[in-house]
Order: structure tokens, then C-alpha cells, then sequence
């Protein structure tokens, strides 16, 4: 039997089922007739007729349950059922229902967590050229020992890997100088980070490579978040200066020179969910000791060093 | 016949049918009576194991069915052999000849 032909049987079905009954009534009828043409009283004709037939109910039923589809009217028939019993037991049906949304929800949050950190890629271009690089030393199995500047500028320059190398230190700030003082993750970066990302500010400029002196520099890039937390959205944040840990710049104001656009910042490994990634100021690998002294000293142990691959632009 | 639904007995009962409306067009109680009456009484279909049969050889489209007017001017369903049923009719007589041929070559084999 066609798929098409029982589908069309369930759509018709009220027409199929008067069709029946006419049917069946009228071979009662006939036979009715026969019975009392053989003798049969009336009422015994009509009686022996209709006994033949059994139960009607049941007889219809069979007949349509030829039909495939009828498995679809006994599935919603079910399920109202179902509907009906957990009804009646509210106590079952509570637990049973957070249970399903203790396991439904965990599952979702799990799974946004792993998409927006695991799975997603990066939103720059070429993203699998990114690489992040580490500096260990595998005779005495010493991780993160850290990279001295010359090291650094060897990689980018003479090992022929990399295009570009930029160089972060993840720290805690207070901001000062916004609508209210905050404490926010502050990434420290080379002057060429956003370049080797390749990615643009929304607002303002990212660093050029004058900013690329020794010490810390004035430019600070600050995130999409926290544009809109701290400063709501202001485009005149630009030139803004803000103040970030007193102690960290020796006082000096930073102005901020870009907004970078919405999404996760730094590289695989450090996806921030929550673009609460602050600025970025720009601070030259070129010396520690050349420029204003602060009162935490960044060594090399503190960074990390990210690269991306590819044919030297030299 | 009883109201056994093995898969044999109602495809026998389909081929009867068939065989049945091959004559011409009939309803459902002239079917019944008409292999009641040839097979002398032994066959007996009963109206319950009939209509669903019938139902599943239309949905098949070996029969067609239209409404008429019986004899004693009585509105019934009138079934009809199609094309496709002819054909479906001569391939199960040859199916149930070579099935009785085989038992009857067993059985005359036993003795």
C-alpha cells in the first residue's frame, strides 16, 4: 500500500468511515432480507444478520487499521493518555520535569561554554595561522621558563617561522578616570599585537608603531564590554585619559585610542567569554629597565608569547 | 473460513475475491454469498475478516469500488476488478496451483 494512498485515507477518513458504515448496514440489510425470504422471523433475520457481523465496532476498526496511519492517531491518542496520567500525579510529573531541565539546562550551558571557547574559530583572518608559543626547556622539563626580548625579536626575525610575534601579560587594574573605579582584567601587549591579530578598532585606532618606545606607552585600547559599562557608549571615550593602577604607569594618564570591536579577545587559549578584556597598552619588549619603573615587575615568566606562522614578511 | 489472520488464509481469502469480481462487479454480501454458494457451504466468509479484506485489496488498487443501486433498489458499494488486479489475480492462481500441487506431491509421496 502507497504511503500516499493511507495518507490520503487518514485525511479522508470521516468520509471513508460514513462510507463503511452505509456499507455495512446496507449488507445487513440484504442479508436481513434473505433470511427472512428463508423463513427467519424478523426479528430473528436481523438478529442472525448482525450477528455475522460480530462487533461492529470492532469490525470498523480492524478495517481502518489496515491503514499505516492509524498508528498516528493511536500515538496522539497516547499521548493525551499520557497527558491525562501525569496529571494525576503532579508529585512525579514536578520531579520528572526538573530532572529533564537540571539535565536540559546543564547541557546547554556546558555545550555554549565549549562552543564559544573550543569550537568556535577566531574572528581574524587566516585564524589557523595563530599560534601560541611556548618556551619551555625540555632537558630539566621546565615549562614557561619565559623568552628574553633578544629571543623574541630572533623568533620573529631569523627563525623563519613566524610572520609576526606579539608578546601579552594578563594582569588585574584598577581603572580610574570612567564613570566609576573598576577593577578589570588589563592585557599588556606589544605595539604589534593587533596587527599580527589582524584585527581593527571599532573606534579610534589600535597602535601604530610609534608607540613602539621603550617603557609604557600613553595608548590604551579598550573593550567593546567595557566601553559600553564604563564610559556608556561615549564615542568621545577617544582621547579620554583614564587612569589604570596609579602605581602601574607611575601616574600617568593613559588615553584611550580605540575601542576594539565586540568578541572573545586575546588568542586560543585565553578566549574571554565575557569581552571584559580591558585595554591593552601598548608597553615595548625593548627594555625593563629603560623606562618609568613600576611597582610590579613583569618578567619574562609572566608573559606569553603569541606568533603567527607563516612566511616571513622579510 | 474462521477468523484466523494467518498471512496464507488471508491471501487466500484476497485471491477468492479477486477471483470473485473477476466475473463482474459485485458487493460485498453478493462476494459472500457467491463462494459460500460455489464452494458448496464449506467456504464461509465472515463479514469480519471480508470488509478488511476488501479494504486492503482496494488500498492495493486491484479493486475499485463505486456506490449502486442493488437489486431490491437498495444503495450498496459495488467492487470491481481493475488491471492491475487481473494481473495480481492471475499470478496468485499461479502461485496457489504450484502451492497445492507441492502439498499434494507430499502428501501422495507419505502414503
Amino acid at each position: 500500500m502507497s504511503l500516499l494512498s493511507r495518507l490520503k485515507g487518514l485525511l479522508q477518513i470521516h468520509r471513508i468511515e460514513r462510507d463503511l458504515d452505509e456499507e455495512l448496514r446496507s449488507h445487513i440489510e440484504m442479508r436481513t432480507q434473505d433470511n427472512m425470504a428463508s423463513g427467519m422471523s424478523p426479528q430473528e433475520a436481523r438478529y442472525d444478520a448482525q450477528r455475522r457481523f460480530g462487533n461492529a465496532t470492532l469490525l470498523k476498526e480492524d478495517t481502518r487499521a489496515v491503514d499505516i496511519v492509524g498508528w498516528i492517531e493511536a500515538a496522539g491518542q497516547n499521548l493525551r493518555y499520557a497527558g491525562r496520567m501525569l496529571r494525576r500525579s503532579p508529585g512525579f510529573t514536578l520531579v520528572a520535569i526538573l530532572t529533564l531541565a537540571l539535565g536540559i539546562g546543564a547541557n546547554v550551558a556546558i555545550f555554549t561554554v565549549v562552543h564559544a571557547v573550543l569550537l568556535r574559530p577566531l574572528p581574524y583572518p587566516h585564524p589557523e595561522q595563530l599560534v601560541r608559543v611556548y618556551d619551555d626547556i625540555r632537558s630539566s622539563n621546565t615549562h614557561g621558563v619565559g623568552m628574553s626580548v633578544p629571543e623574541l625579536w630572533d623568533l620573529r626575525d631569523r627563525s623563519g617561522v613566524f610572520q609576526d610575534i606579539s608578546v601579552i601579560f594578563p594582569a588585574d587594574a584598577n581603572i580610574t578616570g570612567a564613570e566609576h573605579p573598576e577593577r578589570v582584567e588589563f592585557l599588556g601587549t606589544n605595539a604589534n599585537y593587533f596587527t599580527m591579530l589582524g584585527a581593527d578598532a571599532e573606534l579610534g585606532r589600535t597602535y601604530t608603531p610609534a608607540d613602539a618606545l621603550p617603557g609604557f606607552s600613553e595608548p590604551v585600547v579598550i573593550s567593546d564590554a567595557y566601553w559600553r559599562r564604563g564610559f556608556g557608549a561615549d564615542p568621545k571615550v577617544i582621547g579620554q585619559k583614564i587612569r589604570i593602577d596609579g602605581d602601574l604607569l607611575q601616574g600617568r594618564w593613559s588615553h584611550a585610542t580605540g575601542v576594539s570591536p565586540s568578541g572573545p579577545y586575546a588568542c586560543s587559549g585565553c578566549r574571554s567569554l565575557g569581552n571584559d578584556r580591558l585595554c591593552r597598552a601598548a608597553f615595548s619588549c625593548a627594555s625593563h629597565s629603560g623606562g618609568p619603573a613600576s611597582s610590579r615587575r613583569y618578567g619574562p615568566a609572566q608573559t606569553r608569547t603569541y606568533g603567527r606562522s607563516g612566511a616571513s614578511a622579510t | 473460513m474462521t477468523k484466523a489472520k494467518s498471512d496464507v488464509l488471508q491471501g487466500t481469502l484476497a485471491l477468492l475475491v479477486l477471483k470473485t469480481l473477476a466475473g463482474g462487479p459485485m458487493h460485498g454480501y453478493g462476494i459472500t454469498l457467491h463462494i459460500q454458494r460455489v464452494s458448496k457451504d464449506v467456504l464461509r466468509v465472515e463479514e469480519g475478516s471480508l470488509y478488511p479484506a476488501l479494504h486492503r485489496i482496494e488500498q492495493e488498487g486491484w479493486i475499485c469500488a463505486e456506490w449502486g443501486t442493488s437489486e431490491n433498489n437498495r444503495r450498496a458499494r459495488y467492487y470491481r476488478l481493475s488491471d492491475a488486479g487481473r494481473k495480481q489475480l492471475a499470478a496468485e492462481e499461479k502461485n496457489w496451483t504450484r502451492l497445492t500441487e507441492a502439498v499434494a506431491a507430499v502428501l501422495q509421496f507419505a502414503s
